[in-house]
């Protein structure tokens, strides 16, 4: 297996090789981090697709250490990503004029196989991130960014083109909306029980 | 039930980390081709005006301000200088209120024309006030300003017209006018205009009312109409309106709510604007719904059949009226103009179909779109008077539409019935 540091100085370089490999190692990570903003599963892919181009292009940006720590390079190089993920996410959304989104999701977009020791823990995930999906597209976004990666926000705000009070205020609607759809879903499966 | 706190979001963020995704299609070759070219710039995104809304107000500003330069310089020239002969002053000479205003009309009244008996009755009004140099001087302007009126002046003083030189006129005009000149004079000058002649009393009052009694019966009825008529005026609006599609089926009646205000240029003309609410219902084929905004919210098999939308305005109408038939208590009008409007949420259900099954799904978009002149609208109307300030008038009206709402791009044409009382300040 390749060293991550030489895959990057690859990358850098623009060899194909490095840039295969290197797609081919994170392209489940890019696809789970675009695919809690996008809605649609093709959508998210076509995004994915976008942010490797976009990441390639511009890999000269991207600013490594120095020392040669494979796990430090790798957490910038995953720190990177996401980032260029996000926002081609958000440019996404922004370009759909952050619409809610109509219809569910397919049930083949997830890979949960009963031979899956933790079968229950994967199917809980699911519905969790099933639960964010269903937020209004600027809740979902906020609640993205500041829940799961980790943003501040003062950088949302930026990053959105919001203010710093309709932030907060969304976050705190969508943990609201969340709450409401937790209940919902333990009331459908004490039903079903 | 548990809480959205600490607990439950690092469960998402474990959930978010570790969920079942299945790995997508490899698009390498596509990325492949991509990355050699330059790099992927995203469209440019024409950035929404923020002042967009703001359009509107300046519009009409831009419409009161050109209205301002389009009205007859003689009226503002003319109520200056009324106004210059203090208000207090006249008062002084316990003149009625209402008769000030006939005389201050006829002042203003085409003074360029300078007819004799405008400038006998600019000489009457100001005969007997207390201030009775300063007028004397401003006739004294008045008559030096125009030739046709120093001619009327000096066939009034039988003096010889067929001077040409106006230096000479002038001269002519000051001896007929030297300084000292007393307000006698003036009176035994006009003395000699027939319709004026029985002005010369005492008393200020009666002589204001005998000049009152002395204008014709048509020319007294124009100034008093003129004088009840305001210019601006205000007034709230009510209506209801059926909305549709391409001429579809109306499933409900919408309705509007707001306020107007007017001004009038003439007796015939005036522009309106106001800031209403409006509510609109409506339903569409799906073949009448433009996908390109939610077709990628949408499963790629997913079909509209059909649409009931509801949404909510803000619409900023700028209309021109024109009176058709006016008389004193009533009139017949027409107006056209456009309206600007800003949709406030929208709600639509859609009927759709997924390979086969028939479905509901409900979507309510809360984001602010403005539109700039969305509707060209026309309407006709009765107005009525309501004591002397108010009137009520009703308008059916018809909005046709120029832009696509909403996002579907539709094209909604309303027509419906406005109730409006007016007022008018003064």
């Amino acid at each position: 297996m390749e060293n991550i540091y030489h895959i990057v100085n690859g990358c850098i370089n623009k060899e194909p090789k490095y840039q295969r490999l290197l797609y081919d190692r994170y392209r489940g990570y890019a696809s789970k981090v675009v695919f809690r903003y996008i809605y649609r599963y093709e959508k998210a892919i076509d995004v994915v697709t976008d942010g490797f181009v976009k990441a390639f292009n511009h890999f000269d940006q991207f600013k490594k250490c120095n020392d040669d720590n494979d796990e430090d390079v790798e957490k910038l190089l995953m720190g990177w990503l996401k980032r260029i993920m996000v926002n081609c996410s958000i440019d996404e959304l922004r370009r759909s004029s952050m619409l809610p989104e109509i219809g569910g999701i397919p049930e083949d977009v997830w890979e949960i196989s009963d031979r899956n020791y933790d079968a229950d823990q994967l199917m809980l995930y699911k519905d969790l991130i099933t639960l964010i999906k269903e937020l209004p597209p600027n809740y979902r976004v906020v609640f993205n960014l500041y829940v799961l990666d980790g943003y501040a926000h003062t950088q949302i705000a930026d990053m959105l083109k919001i203010s710093i009070s309709t932030s907060r205020s969304s976050l705190s609607r969508a943990r609201a909306f969340l709450q409401t759809l937790i209940k919902k879903m333990e009331e459908e499966k004490s039903c079903r029980i | 039930m548990q809480d959205i706190g600490p607990d439950m979001e690092e469960l998402f963020r474990r959930a978010s980390e570790d969920y079942p995704l299945k790995l997508g299609e490899d698009k390498w070759s596509e990325i492949s081709s991509k990355i050699n070219d330059k790099p992927i710039s995203q469209p440019d995104k024409k950035q929404p005006n923020r002042y967009r809304k703001y359009y509107a107000v300046l519009l009409f500003l831009l419409l009161f301000l050109s209205l301002q330069l389009f009205l007859p310089h003689q009226f503002y020239n003319q109520n200056a200088d009324f106004q210059k002969s203090p208000k207090n002053e006249i008062r002084q000479v316990n003149q009625p209120k209402k008769l000030n205003k006939a005389i201050r009309y006829k002042i203003s009244e085409k003074t360029s024309s300078a007819t004799i008996s405008t400038v006998s009755r600019n000489i009457l009004n100001v005969v007997n006030s207390p201030l009775n140099k300063t007028i004397e001087q401003q006739f004294r302007s008045m008559i030096a300003g125009t030739q046709s009126a120093k001619i009327k002046i000096l066939q009034s003083v039988n003096q010889p017209i067929n001077l040409t030189n106006d230096v000479e006129m002038n001269k002519v005009l000051d001896r007929s006018f030297p300084p000292e000149i007393k307000i006698k004079d003036i009176n035994s000058i006009h003395a000699s205009n027939n319709s004026l002649s029985n002005i010369n009393s005492a008393d200020t009052v009666s002589r204001a009312e005998q000049f009152n009694s002395s204008l014709s019966n048509s020319a007294e009825k124009k100034v008093m109409s003129k004088t009840s008529m305001h210019r601006f005026y205000y007034g709230l609006l009510l209506g209801t309106q059926l909305n549709s599609v391409k001429n579809q089926d109306i499933k409900k009646v919408g309705f509007d709510i707001g306020l107007i205000g007017g001004y009038r240029f003439n007796r015939h003309i005036s522009v309106e604007t106001g800031v209403l609410f409006s509510q609109k219902y409506y339903t569409t084929a799906g073949k009448y719904f433009n996908m390109k905004e939610i077709g990628p919210m949408m499963p790629a098999a997913m079909k509209v059949m059909e649409v009931k939308g509801a949404s909510k305005f803000v619409e900023i109408p700028v209309h021109l009226r024109y009176d058709v038939f006016r008389k004193k208590s009533h009139r017949f009008f027409s107006s056209a103009g456009f309206s600007s409007s800003v949709l406030t949420e929208e709600s639509n259900q859609y009927h759709t179909s997924l390979n086969g099954t028939e479905g509901m799904m409900y979507a309510t978009y809360r984001k602010k779109r403005s539109y700039f002149a969305a509707s060209f609208d026309l309407a006709i109307g009765y107005e009525k008077n309501i004591g002397t300030k108010a009137n009520i008038r009703i308008q059916p009206y018809i909005q046709l539409p120029v832009k696509g709402i909403g996002v579907g791009n539709l094209k909604v044409m309303s027509p419906g019935l406005h109730l409006v009382i007016t007022r008018s300040p003064q």
